[in-house]
């Protein structure tokens, strides 16, 4: 996680200029934001990515040579070649259709993750945060349960109550990451609780779940936007590793982990399927990990309350 | 809360009102017997050092107080309710806005960064005036430009962070009156801006006042911005109050031995900063707080009797009050 790298130095400068130069143009907050973004390469340089990723997703029919799931057990596991560009699995299915159609999976598990965990997240940590007491204590205190488990013990636990499949899969996993959310959030909320804008709030009558909703909610976002860009990659690594040890989605069904997982049965002789899987997934992580840095950067200022 | 006060009749009466904090340390005694009328039509100047008490008094009339407070006694009664008497859902729908609002120190963090500050001036105007979208839009841009913002509807579009302080602390204003608010607390609203921002500051809140008859409290450790805005000044020491008067017989005839120290420790553009007066000693920590009078430790005047007893405040003139046993032999 690097500390973006182009604020050092005269770049600076030039990046303050270039900040009032569209603050006259009356640019918008977004503008703003975008332009710090765009400032660290390797952040575009994942976003690029992400957005191939999810048009691979989309147009996967189209853009795959051949059907995932279509078997062919007289070329199984051959070589990449003119007919199967990344070559076959063990029942000589083609690697990068299913490749292209994992990343369906991959997405959708990362979306819904971070939507369950995100949702449980945030509204504890802000009624933690904002009522504190003992609602806090009991909440805090939950979360320190929740991580004192082994994330991927208490998956397979779940997983395995839940019944093998992708929805159950997800929600082991949101039930896992939902204590970061929580935990950010909770404190964001403690450090915008000093703010003089929530006293001034309550100093004009605003009800409780006004002020929650308008004024520490909106606040949190930046950091909430960050954290799941950067959960993403912690969904899609658990899925994987549930999938790897066959709880997850099932076969035939294609997904990475599960690819992982047939193509290092034969990774002593020919270790392409393991390799390419292996690094989709870890260009899919960083990718998403070099956005989050990206993204927390440029959230910052905003962050801290503008100048 | 639908009873009109007159102009020149008491809008806010705080009666002997005692306050305490629970910390680590100890029981904080923050207030100790304050008494405080503001005016329908006045803007009441609330003076004293850092941690007297004079924030805690405001946070106490709108009931913000953190939980670590207790309030051991007295009434704060506005337009003749005990405010000490209700519950904060009470407080939250009758008072907060409606009848009493308050601008805070920092302007800066004063204002939600993430919405412009015509949608939260226009948050106001929804909860106190009127719902419907576009007659809102043109109340708040009458309220900012009442305020004298140069510009309302480049402002109503602009960011906190593209405000400057001065800016930010008219739009401030400009949310508090669009509550229509009876009495303004003010808490050194300028005291993080520059001397003609402040002058500027000054001059708006003034006229607003006079047009608006709001009665303001203004509080403050300005010697020179007491001076220049209110009608009435009470002084604060140590979660006492020493003296209340009438502000040109404050500076030209203060009575109590603090208020003169206070009046004399003001810089002014000829003395040298050797020549000048300071009041020996700081404000004591009020988890022992000095028996008697609190002033007793730093007051060259002070007797015996000034450990033992504390003093009334005691009506002198018809617009001056003193708490002090010696007053008559000041000056």
């Amino acid at each position: 996680m690097g500390e973006g790298s182009s604020y050092f130095g005269d770049e600076e400068i030039d990046l303050d200029e270039e900040m009032e130069d569209l603050k006259n143009k009356e640019t918008s907050q977004m503008e703003l934001v975008w332009l710090r973004f765009k400032r660290n390469k390797l952040a575009l340089f994942g976003m690029g990515v992400l957005i191939l990723l999810v048009i691979t997703a989309i147009f996967a029919p189209f853009l795959a040579p051949h059907d995932p799931l279509e078997t062919n057990v007289e070329r199984a596991r051959e070589p990449p070649s003119r007919d199967y560009l990344l070559g076959t699995d063990q029942v000589g299915r083609d690697v990068l259709s299913r490749l292209i159609y994992g990343a369906r999976v991959a997405l959708l598990i990362g979306l819904l993750v971070v939507a369950v965990s995100g949702g449980i997240g945030i509204t504890l940590g802000l009624l933690a945060g904002t009522i504190g007491g003992w609602v806090d204590e009991v909440i805090m205190r939950t979360v320190d349960a929740f991580l004192a488990f082994p994330i991927l013990i208490f998956g397979m636990a779940l997983a395995t109550a839940l019944g093998f499949g992708l929805y159950p899969v997800i929600i082991a996993v949101g039930l896992i990451l939902w204590t970061r959310f929580a935990r950010v959030v909770r404190g964001d909320v403690l450090a915008i609780k000093q703010e003089t804008y929530i006293e001034s709030a309550k100093a004009i009558g605003e009800s409780k779940i006004n002020i929650i909703l308008r004024y520490f909610l909106p606040n949190v976002l930046p950091s909430i936007v960050v954290l799941a860009t950067i959960q993403m990659p912690f969904a899609l690594l658990s899925s994987a590793a549930l999938n790897f040890l066959g709880i997850g989605v099932q076969p035939p069904q294609p997904s990475w982990g599960e690819m992982i997982n047939s193509g290092a049965r034969f990774m002593q002789f020919d270790p392409t399927m393991v390799t390419i899987s292996g690094m989709t997934i870890v260009i899919t992580v960083l990718a998403f990990n070099f956005v989050g840095d990206g993204l927390r950067d440029a959230l910052d200022p905003i962050r801290r309350g503008g100048s | 809360m639908s009873l009109e006060v007159k102009r020149g009749e008491p809008i806010l009466v705080i009666e002997d009102l005692e306050l305490e904090f629970k910390t680590e340390e100890g029981i904080v005694e923050a207030l100790d017997g304050i008494d405080l009328v503001v005016k329908k039509g006045e803007i009441h100047g609330l003076i004293g050092e850092t941690g007297c008490g004079k924030s805690v008094t405001s946070l106490t009339i709108l009931g913000l107080l953190d939980d670590n407070a207790r309030i051991r006694g007295g009434h704060v009664y506005y337009k003749g309710e005990d405010l000490l008497g209700l519950s904060q859902d009470d407080l939250r729908k009758n008072v907060r806005g409606n009848e009493i609002s308050m601008i805070f120190q920092n302007p800066q963090s004063a204002l939600n960064p993430v919405y412009t500050a015509g949608e939260q001036v226009k948050e106001s105007i929804v909860l106190y005036q009127s719902e419907d979208k576009k007659e809102a839009k043109k109340l708040v841009l009458d309220e900012l430009d009442r305020v004298k913002l140069p510009d309302p509807e480049d402002v109503y579009e602009k960011y906190p962070h593209e405000l400057s302080g001065g800016m930010k602390q008219r739009v401030m204003i400009a949310m508090m009156l669009a509550c229509n608010s009876k009495l303004l607390i003010a808490d050194e609203p300028t005291t993080a801006l520059d001397v003609s921002i402040q002058a500027q500051f000054l001059r708006v809140l003034k006229t607003l006042q006079k047009e608006t008859d709001l009665s303001i409290l203004y509080i403050t450790h300005d010697m020179a911005v007491v001076s220049e805005i209110c009608d009435i000044v009470t002084v604060m020491y140590a979660g006492q109050v020493v003296e209340t008067a009438n502000v040109n017989k404050l500076f030209k005839d203060p009575k109590h031995p603090y208020t003169i120290g206070l009046i004399h420790s003001v810089p002014g553009v000829e003395t040298s900063i050797e020549d000048f007066d300071t009041i020996p000693g700081t404000v004591p920590r009020l988890i022992n707080p000095p028996s008697g009078c609190r002033f007793h430790p730093r007051c060259e005047h002070a007797e015996e009797k000034c450990k033992k007893e504390k003093p009334k405040l005691e009506r002198i003139s018809s617009d001056h009050e003193v708490a002090c046993h010696f007053w008559e032999d000041m000056k």
